[in-house]
């Protein structure tokens, strides 16, 4: 990580002229337009990296990682936490950024404490890492796809996450909350992270709904406008859905085109389609004659173009690209260069 | 003693972590009976432990929509067999009952067994323990089922971090119990240790060792559902470890022996791929092993194929029913989400979409007559052969289904539902014939059955499509009034001929017991009908029809207006002018009679610039924007909302005769003032249409509007020519339009 060495030098040597010289100088070292670093979002129950995806954290010079550490849901009218991650192995040469994934229904409850929601939130980031020997983390990550109806209260969660002690806060940016920023608000946190996927509808047509150029540019020109600084989130998953009739009636994770090209039962048609020719069973579905699947994915000519489509329009170059998501079946499909993700952080 | 609930937390799992996605697959779906689309009730004679796995589109398991049992299924049963074995000891039934569920017993318990280890006397609390070897039995049990126990519930609503990780059984507990099972000669402790000891192992450090201390056991342990309760243990092992083809087929064994188990075996069925089925299948040792294996993949995929198969295998197998109805419930599904605009366009639809296959299929099972419920196969193959459009076959098996079906109450309804839709679904033509020949069946259905969902019968389908069934049959046969009657068109009285046929109706003498049905569906009355036409003649400026029709709708003439109609504020401000004091209430017809009373005064040029004014804030109020909106709130017109369908936007989001009456004001006035305040009021109406250009009279428009202003002409006139005026002063008061305008603000 060289630029944030350069950065520390800098402040280090006007450390005399105080704190107010150190922002001048960060400021003026940014204009060097620093690349992008590199990271990752870690999104399953169980901590335990592999080692191909040690690999690539090393390969991408990768130092942090946010890791999804609970859900906060509605369980009989209470938020709850769900599925807090368990570690397998220790996450030991990065700094985890715990993320947060609180479902907006519980931001639309009208018997929500907040500030007891916030301090619960702290305390079990706290136990998580006290059970894994993890320093306090500097930062924490609120993912939460909040709608005109819970602005407010969302809002004032991050507030009170402040208050009750989290030095930097971010959260993640959907697109339309960029488009439509005048009422979906801004959230008061220090750093934004814009999720450039999910973009469309789940629908049974040839449509992606991870990722379009067209549809990402009905959302990109309000960009330069957005009053956070963003970072960047990419995908880099598939998925499939199955369809019936023309109804979507279940999603595949982590299946791509290999799935079904070798099994006899499925027939490749136009992409990104594939046509069940006998009723069977797979992949824990039954899948029926005439079903179709849609395959969605993320190519590495994807990723180039959302790197240069994106980075005409942000107001600054980001600090870090994200990728989603870390996981050995998702790396395959962006094998071919080892540092991969890094090259596609520097065409920002 | 409660089991666990791991399945349940695995679900919850995945969707959080679909969660992030922000992903709804299912769309909108809104919480409608199961008889929204269907009209063969499952529960009529399929048993009763099935019915969590009938049809249920939208939920998981049908009626109970998730399973939530896992910690409480079986304490009834429980209880009653610690009672029996208790039988003769001083403990009440209550205490037994109590010990065993109730956490808190747990010291008490612990208490008992610890005086009891050291031959001491028991505490007082407990002394109705007495000294029975069954009772000290049932302590010692107790004291370390508790300890077991413990390790099998988890709860997944804490924030304690400590409480989501896993509690392994202590390894020293589940020891013992394996030890209490071996030396232990009552046979009801003997079965009780060792499926503590099952407990114990599923739930250690490693899950595996519940297969090997089942395997070493099994041929000594009774075949009772605490047997299967631990083999249920036993496939949950082998699902951990992957191994699905063993964990499947020892599911489908609990599935078909222990009734009491089928929502939590079939929740746990879970084939990955074609191979793993196929393997299960060639672990099943019995025709009936297989046709359980093919009943759970019938519910987790494929009914059709799981009836042939288990068919061949034994025709009377008791699982054939749930799937059967499981079959008929999708089937008529597809066909009934479907809408049609004729009786041959529904045909036509039948013809293409029913399931073909299905129909063959039970239509042979039924002629067979080799099931345990031939009844049950008539009536599917009558209900699919009605849906296929064969109504005369579908009349022979119903007429079979009659002869063999139980005599119970909801058995009768759906065989008649069903001889029902038979019935008019053949019918192309409504004469007087076939008119009498529906007429009780329809009197039952729309009259006699109670409205809403009071029981597991459906009918509310049936009932709505054969009134869109006989609307569609009149529409061809351009009848009118009886097509508008079983199915009401939005836009039927803006047809001013279907109007008055309507009315004409309505009002002749002697209507036949048909007819009489008809109306009685309909939603609109002769009443509602006179004020329909009383509200359009108003605002055509026609007040004497007005007044003579309004004076005909008993149910709308004295319904009271909220505000003095009359008013003519700076602001509209629904809510003051309602709170307003009124000095006179006036009602839909008492303000027309004022506004003729005016309009009259106007002809005669009296007092010309007042009654103007007021006709004019008559006519202003009677629109969307002013106070009297429940003017034209009506059963025909039907705008209660803020979207105002265009068929009635130009009436009542108009301006235009407010505006005729202003400008007259605006004319015979004679001071500034008088001026000012027409002035403004025009100004209003042009706010008006800008409101209804710019959203109401947008197709996408969703009731909501954005401030906005311009420079009207009357705010022109009004800064141009009156700014002297007291009236002027007050507009900048109260209209903050006026105040932006002026740039004030």
């Amino acid at each position: 990580m060289r630029i944030p060495m350069q950065h520390r030098s800098v402040c280090g040597s006007f450390l005399l002229h105080g704190v107010l010289g150190c922002i001048i100088v960060f400021q003026l070292a940014s204009c060097a337009q620093p690349k992008p670093s590199v990271s990752f979002y870690y999104w399953k129950t169980v901590f335990n990296l592999s080692p191909e995806e040690r690999a690539v954290l090393k390969a991408n010079h990768v130092k942090r990682l946010y890791v999804r550490y609970f859900d906060v849901e509605l369980s009989e009218g209470k938020a709850m936490p769900r599925s807090p991650v368990g570690f397998a192995s220790k996450p030991e040469g990065w700094e985890l950024v715990p993320v947060i994934y609180v479902k907006n229904e519980v931001m639309l409850s009208n018997t929500l404490d907040i500030a007891d929601l916030a301090s619960k939130v702290m305390t079990l980031v706290g136990s998580i890492n006290a059970h894994e020997g993890l320093a306090a983390p500097s930062e924490i990550q609120v993912d939460c796809d909040w709608s005109l109806d819970s602005k407010e209260t969302y809002f004032k969660f991050i507030e009170a996450l402040r208050a009750a002690g989290v030095k930097t806060i971010s959260a993640t940016i959907r697109l339309h909350q960029v488009k439509y920023v005048k009422s979906t608000g801004v959230p008061p946190v220090d750093r934004a992270v814009l999720m450039f996927y999910n973009m469309g509808h789940i629908a049974a047509d040839s449509s992606n709904s991870i990722y379009e150029r067209t549809t990402a540019a009905r959302y990109t020109q309000n960009l330069h406008d957005y009053p956070l600084t963003l970072d960047v989130a990419l995908p880099m998953f598939s998925w499939g859905l199955h369809i019936r009739g023309n109804k979507v009636i279940g999603l595949l994770t982590k299946v791509d085109d290999n799935v079904f090209l070798r099994d006899p039962n499925f027939k490749m048609k136009a992409a990104p389609f594939f046509e069940v020719t006998h009723n069977v069973l797979k992949l824990d579905h039954y899948f029926e004659q005439g079903d179709r699947i849609k395959i969605e994915t993320v190519t590495t000519t994807d990723l180039s173009e959302m790197a240069s489509d994106l980075s005409g329009e942000l107001p600054a170059t980001p600090g870090e690209i994200i990728f989603y998501d870390l996981d050995n079946f998702n790396l395959k499909h962006y094998r071919h260069e080892d540092d991969f993700y890094e090259k596609i952080s520097s065409a920002f | 003693m409660k089991t666990t609930s791991t399945k349940k937390l695995a679900a919850l799992f995945s969707l959080a972590v679909l969660g992030f996605y922000g992903i709804a697959i299912a769309c909108a779906d809104m919480d409608w009976g199961y008889d929204y689309d269907s009209s063969f009730t499952p529960e009529v004679y399929v048993d009763a432990s099935y019915a969590p796995l009938f049809f249920a589109p939208r939920d998981v398991f049908y009626d109970i929509v998730f399973e939530d049992k896992y910690t409480t299924r079986f304490n009834d049963a429980l209880v009653a067999d610690w009672i029996t074995y208790l039988k003769g000891s001083q403990l009440p039934d209550v205490q037994i009952s109590t010990m065993l569920l109730n956490d808190a017993a747990t010291t008490g318990i612990n208490d008992a067994y610890n005086a009891l280890q050291k031959k001491q006397p028991l505490p007082a609390n407990l002394a109705a323990l007495g000294s029975s070897e069954k009772t000290k039995s049932f302590v010692e049990f107790l004291y370390h089922a508790k300890v077991i126990e413990a390790a099998s519930t988890t709860s997944i609503d804490s924030w304690n971090y400590e409480e989501h990780k896993s509690n392994p059984a202590n390894a020293v507990t589940t020891a013992q119990m394996e030890k209490l099972f071996t030396q232990t000669t009552d046979p009801f402790l003997k079965n009780r240790y060792w499926f503590q000891a099952m407990k114990g192992y599923f739930y250690s450090l490693d899950k595996q060792k519940v297969v090997a201390f089942f395997e070493k056991t099994k041929a000594s342990v009774p075949r009772n559902t605490l047997y299967y309760r631990g083999l249920s243990y036993v496939a949950g092992a082998y699902y951990s470890r992957k191994e699905y083809a063993t964990s499947n087929y020892l599911y489908s064994v609990v599935f078909d022996q222990c009734p009491a188990l089928r929502t939590v075996t079939a929740y746990n069925f879970h084939p990955q791929e074609q191979k793993d089925f196929d393997a299960s299948l060639a672990l099943a040792k019995t025709p009936n092993e297989k046709a359980a294996l093919w009943a759970l993949l019938g519910y987790y995929a494929d009914e059709k194929t799981a009836i042939k198969e288990i068919y061949k295998l034994n025709p009377a197998s008791p699982h054939l029913d749930f799937l059967l109805t499981r079959l008929v419930n999708k089937a008529e599904v597809k066909l009934n989400e479907t809408t049609f605009t004729s009786a041959a366009d529904y045909r036509r639809m039948l013809k293409e979409r029913s399931d073909k296959d299905a129909l063959q299929l039970v239509t042979t099972v039924a002629n067979d007559g080799k099931t345990i419920k031939p009844y049950l196969w008539h009536l599917a193959a009558g209900y699919l052969n009605v849906l296929a459009d064969n109504h005369a076959v579908a009349t022979t098996f119903f007429d079979r289904a009659d002869k063999a079906s139980p005599k119970t109450e909801i058995a009768k309804q759906q065989l008649q539902l069903l001889k029902l839709i038979n019935t008019l679904s053949g019918i192309d033509r409504l004469d007087a014939n076939a008119e009498g020949a529906l007429l009780p069946d329809l009197i039952w259905l729309y009259n006699m059955l109670p409205k809403g969902q009071q029981s597991a019968f459906r009918y509310h389908h049936a009932a709505e499509w054969s009134k869109h069934y006989i609307s569609s049959l009149y529409q061809t046969q351009q009848n009118t009034v009886m097509a508008e009657l079983f199915n009401r068109q939005e836009k039927f009285y803006q047809t001013p001929a279907n109007l008055e046929t309507m009315k004409a109706f309505l009002q002749k003498p002697g209507k036949s017991a048909w007819e009489q049905l008809a109306m009685g569906l309909y939603p609109i009355t002769l009443s509602d009908i006179f004020e329909y036409q009383a509200v359009t003649s108003a605002y055509a400026g026609k007040m004497d029809a007005a007044i003579a029709f309004m004076e005909q709708s008993p149910n709308g003439k004295d319904t009271e207006l909220l505000g003095n109609p009359f008013n003519g504020k700076i602001k509209d401000c629904h809510d003051c002018d309602h709170e307003a004091t009124q000095k006179v209430k006036y009602t839909k017809v008492t303000f027309l009679k004022k506004m003729k009373e005016m309009l009259t005064f106007i002809e005669i040029k009296q007092d010309v610039y007042n009654n103007s004014l007021l006709v004019a804030n008559g006519y202003y109020n009677m629109t969307y924007f002013g106070n009297a909106r429940v003017f034209y709130y009506g059963a025909i017109m039907n705008q209660y909302g803020n979207y105002i369908d265009p068929a009635h936007q130009s009436q009542l989001l108009g301006c235009a005769p407010a505006r005729q009456y202003y400008q007259k004001a605006l004319d015979a006035a004679s001071t500034p003032e008088q001026k000012a305040k027409c002035v403004y009021m025009l100004a209003k109406c042009d706010r008006n249409d800008f409101y209804t250009s710019r959203y109401h009279a947008k197709q996408d428009f969703y009731g909501d509007t954005d401030v906005d202003f311009k420079a009207w002409e009357g705010f022109k006139k009004l800064k141009g020519e009156y700014e002297g005026t007291s009236y002027y002063k007050e507009v900048i008061k109260e209209c903050g339009y006026f105040r932006k305008y002026l740039g004030l603000e």
